[in-house]
């Protein structure tokens, strides 16, 4: 697997966990991007009441997304096809991929399968 | 949904839950009963999860007992947490009492289950079990809650369980084919 993790354990939650993400380039749930020395981009997909947020991503390869758990439920961010999956998330803690070619598609959450969401890789 | 009344009677819970006088006597809990009657919930969910993975050979069945344990227990942590932080315990009442009975007798009655008939019988209780604490916690205990920690924790959970419930009407469909 090509995918690169880093996982983050914040005790504080979701305020520290943003602050503490900002010295990486993160960018805002809304405008959903930030662009880094080398064009890259950091994306970041919150989860929160069961449902990811944005569902919807448009993502270049090279980019990076940050999968951020706000539930207490662990979640997990797992391609549909098997190829990438971030492993448990637990609460307050983040994982973050780097986006590899192929990684387009839907997405789920291994542990609650009504939660899905989508890739989108821009040529 | 049609088979909502076999489900409700299947669950002796449910049963339990949905008579007036149960309900109006688990009104009258405070917030340390309350808790103690969710952490009691808690458990049953984990007690009956960890039965359908000794006996179930099913792995979508597998896949949602491990989840009930996941998402349960961290549900129980963070209870702890907060009681702890409150310097409070939570204190057993009739009501954990009652469900304790209840569940003591599910698990007799599906431990002599096996195959299909075991993943059809823990399916539908998993349904009706959501269905009863769900209305239970958010229609009796939240309304009720008076600190407002308990209360947001409470009001997480319900989320979780709404979630599960959810889920556990995928899976009744799912072991009826
Ligand atoms: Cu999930």
């Amino acid at each position: 697997m090509s995918v690169r993790n880093r996982r983050s354990v914040l005790a504080g939650g979701v305020a520290a966990l943003a602050a503490a993400l900002s010295g990486v380039r993160v960018a805002g749930a809304h405008d959903g991007e930030d662009h880094g020395a080398e064009g890259a981009v950091h994306h970041l997909v919150t989860i929160e009441r069961f449902k990811f947020e944005p569902a919807e991503l448009s993502v270049s390869v090279g980019d990076t997304i940050t999968w951020m758990n706000a539930d207490i439920a662990p979640h997990t961010a797992t391609a549909k096809d098997g190829s990438w999956d971030t492993g448990t998330i637990k609460k307050g803690e983040a994982i973050s991929i780097t986006v590899a070619p192929g990684m387009t598609g839907g997405y789920f959450c291994r542990f609650h399968p009504a939660m899905k969401a989508e890739l989108e890789i821009d040529a | 949904m049609k088979k909502l009344s076999s489900l409700a009677a299947a669950g002796v819970a449910a049963f339990l839950l949905v008579s007036p006088v149960a309900a109006q006597e688990a009104a009258d809990l405070n917030d340390l009963e309350i808790a103690h009657v969710a952490y009691v919930a808690d458990n049953i969910d984990i007690r009956y999860a960890h039965l359908a993975l000794a006996i179930s050979t099913n792995p979508a069945i597998h896949e949602f007992a491990r989840t009930m344990i996941r998402d349960h227990s961290a549900v129980n942590d963070q209870a702890l947490a907060l009681l702890d932080k409150l310097g409070a315990e939570a204190q057993d009442n009739f009501l954990s009492q009652a469900l304790l009975e209840n569940a003591d007798k599910l698990v007799d009655e599906m431990a002599g289950l096996r195959g299909a008939a075991f993943d059809k019988r823990y399916a539908e209780n998993e349904l009706a079990y959501h269905i009863a604490v769900n209305d239970l916690v958010e229609n009796t205990f939240i309304p009720n809650i008076e600190n407002v920690e308990v209360k947001a924790l409470f009001e997480a959970g319900l989320e979780i369980f709404k979630a599960h419930q959810g889920h556990a009407e995928m899976m009744v469909e799912q072991v009826s084919q």
